[in-house]
């Protein structure tokens, strides 16, 4: 990977965020990281992240209304969002506007998840 | 004797005493003898009449009392004559007419009696029948085959405010104004013969209170003993509550699922790096060994919490009172909440002047009180906020008050945030399965006697306070209770 590409990790894990954190720094990407949806939205409009990790259940603002947050912004509403949570089954119905690509159940594999990372990222690069 | 008898007697007695007298002084002896003869024999012949007319018309008097007599009493009995003639023998036949008249109003009147004592019985039984159905407490309404409604109970009157006065059957659209009855009861009429349960769920509002009410409304057919269609039976089950409960379980089990998953994707995550040998040195994989167990406890704690509510819910738990030190308590809770705190920058601070302050109860459960407390008042709390936990003692109580400047609660969630599942609307995002305040609550009051209350401001914090009995008076309190807490509750 020539140039890094930038992965914004929101969760208020913070177990959860050190361990995609690590695995995904191993994979040479570079990594933000914020505890809460309000701090995620922040993030996500400072950095322009390249793909935006998310847990559904988070404090002050949750993963979906963050996701809703980002797709009615005209600077983040193409980011691909993948979305980690207990409730799958309960959100598949709204993934679609949400701009949600992927929805990881907890408990997840890193390795899984970086696979995901890496199909965004990889389809993202091919000329449109 | 009738009088014309006894005047003509009388005439006839008179002249021929005058004849005779005649005969006497002017007729010869013999002829005047033959007329006295003959007017003797004649009084004698009208005086034997008028006995004879005079019995039989005494007898005939007796006979006819005596009929009257049993035909105004009813009562069973015969006709007594003192002569043996042709009235006599008319009478002995009716006597035995009588007798058999008699014998079959015996059976009459016991099919009369019998009749009556089924006629009461079965008053009875409908009566009792219709007191059972007025007295449910579901609504129930009954029709007859032509869909007229011939009984309805108070609750059905009250929940679909019609007024019926069970007093003969009435078009049923003529009664009720309720559009989901009227449908059900022609849909089941539809049905004919087969027998079909139709069920319909809709919501009401409830005018007094303004509230609305979700009602479940049962349609049967009903059949007599020879499966002909005699009407239908519709009864409304008021299923707000039932539903209320079965949201708050799903809401229950994803909220616990999801407590449960959350300590295990961490352990998973981390034992999957460690075993694809992820890390880049021994103090790395020491970390992630270190967050495995902290993410382990995490997850022992919320199972202990679930199972501690079960069991002190069913008067199971193996309490083992004993004095122990109280801040040594408050110093492990601090310890073990210490790392959760760290993650938003949470300030525990502890105020306790008396470091001996001794306490008797059961150490486990009263460390799990104050830890709930304590990990509620640092989730509830701001990045950068303050939890303040105090303890101390007077000659009764001991107190031990858990301050945090979080978000607070409002008064109207104060009442029930010690309701089991209760989570304040809003909080969603804030981890927790409500069984944590239920759990504390229980530990206190039910098991120790003792009382727990918050105050609370919203936006400005809360102070939980627990009470518990002081030591003597807790070893007074608590004596004996070894094994299960049923009596306290």
């Amino acid at each position: 990977m020539d140039i890094k590409q930038k992965v914004l990790i929101a969760d208020d894990e913070i177990a959860i965020l050190h361990v995609i954190g690590l695995k995904l720094k191993r994979a040479g990407y570079d990594i933000i990281t914020a505890i809460n949806g309000i701090e995620a939205y922040q993030q996500a409009i400072n950095e322009l992240p390249d793909i935006i990790i998310t847990d559904y259940h988070m404090p002050d603002l949750s993963g979906l209304e963050l996701c809703s947050k980002l797709k009615h912004n005209i600077a983040t509403k193409e980011i691909p969002i993948i979305m980690l949570t207990s409730h799958s089954f309960e959100i598949s119905e709204q993934i679609l506007p949400s701009g949600i690509v992927k929805c990881l159940d907890k408990p997840f594999s890193p390795a899984e998840l970086l696979e995901e990372v890496e199909l965004l990222t990889e389809s993202a690069a091919i000329p449109a | 004797m009738n009088t014309k008898y006894k005047i003509l007697a009388i005439t006839l007695i008179f002249t021929c005493s005058i004849i005779g007298i005649f005969s006497i002084f002017g007729i010869g002896a013999n002829i005047a003898a033959v007329i006295i003869s003959a007017g003797v024999i004649t009084l004698v012949f009208f005086r034997s009449i008028n006995k004879i007319h005079s019995y039989y018309t005494n007898t005939h008097i007796k006979i006819s009392e005596q009929i009257k007599e049993l035909d105004e009493s009813h009562h069973k009995g015969m006709i007594m004559v003192d002569t043996i003639n042709e009235l006599a023998g008319l009478v002995s036949a009716i006597n035995n007419h009588l007798t058999l008249e008699n014998e079959n109003s015996l059976e009459h009147t016991k099919q009369l009696r019998e009749l009556k004592i089924s006629r009461d019985n079965a008053e009875f039984e409908l009566s009792h029948l219709k007191s059972v159905i007025y007295s449910i407490a579901e609504g129930v309404i009954i029709t007859d085959q032509k869909s007229n409604i011939i009984l309805a109970n108070r609750k059905a009157q009250e929940r679909f405010d019609f007024v019926f006065d069970n007093n003969g059957p009435e078009p049923i659209e003529d009664v009720i104004m309720c559009p989901e009855i009227i449908s059900l009861v022609t849909e089941s009429n539809f049905k004919d013969n087969t027998y079909i349960e139709l069920c319909r769920q809709f919501d009401v509002n409830d005018p007094e209170t303004n509230v609305t009410r979700t009602l479940k409304l049962i349609c049967w057919p009903v059949f007599d003993s020879e499966d002909r269609r005699i009407g239908q039976v519709i009864i409304s089950y008021d299923i707000t509550t039932e539903n209320e409960i079965m949201m708050m379980k799903d809401d229950i089990i994803n909220s616990i699922s999801h407590e449960l998953k959350t300590p295990l994707a961490a352990i998973k995550a981390y034992a999957e790096m460690i075993s694809q040998g992820e890390f880049d040195n021994t103090n790395d994989a020491r970390e992630m060994a270190v967050t495995i167990e902290n993410q382990a406890k995490r997850l022992a704690g919320m199972i202990d919490d679930i199972l501690y509510l079960s069991r002190v819910e069913n008067g199971a738990v193996n309490m083992i009172p004993q004095a122990f030190n109280l801040v040594k308590l408050i110093d492990e809770t601090i310890m073990t909440a210490a790392p959760i705190a760290n993650e938003s920058n949470i300030n525990i601070v502890k105020k306790i002047d008396d470091n001996e302050l001794e306490c008797y109860g059961d150490y486990d459960l009263l460390y799990h009180a104050i830890m709930n407390l304590l990990t509620n008042a640092i989730k509830y709390t701001n990045p950068n906020g303050k939890v303040t936990i105090s303890a101390k003692s007077d000659k009764s109580v001991i107190y031990i008050h858990i301050i945090d400047n979080g978000i607070g609660i409002s008064e109207e969630h104060q009442k029930k945030i010690f309701d089991k599942f209760y989570r304040v609307p809003g909080a969603k995002n804030i981890k927790g399965t409500g069984l944590g305040l239920n759990l504390t609550k229980r530990v206190v009051e039910e098991i120790h006697s003792g009382f727990i209350s918050v105050k609370s401001i919203p936006g400005r914090g809360s102070n939980f306070t627990i009470c518990l009995p002081q030591l003597e008076l807790g070893k007074e309190v608590l004596a004996g209770c070894t094994v299960n807490k049923n009596k306290y509750y």
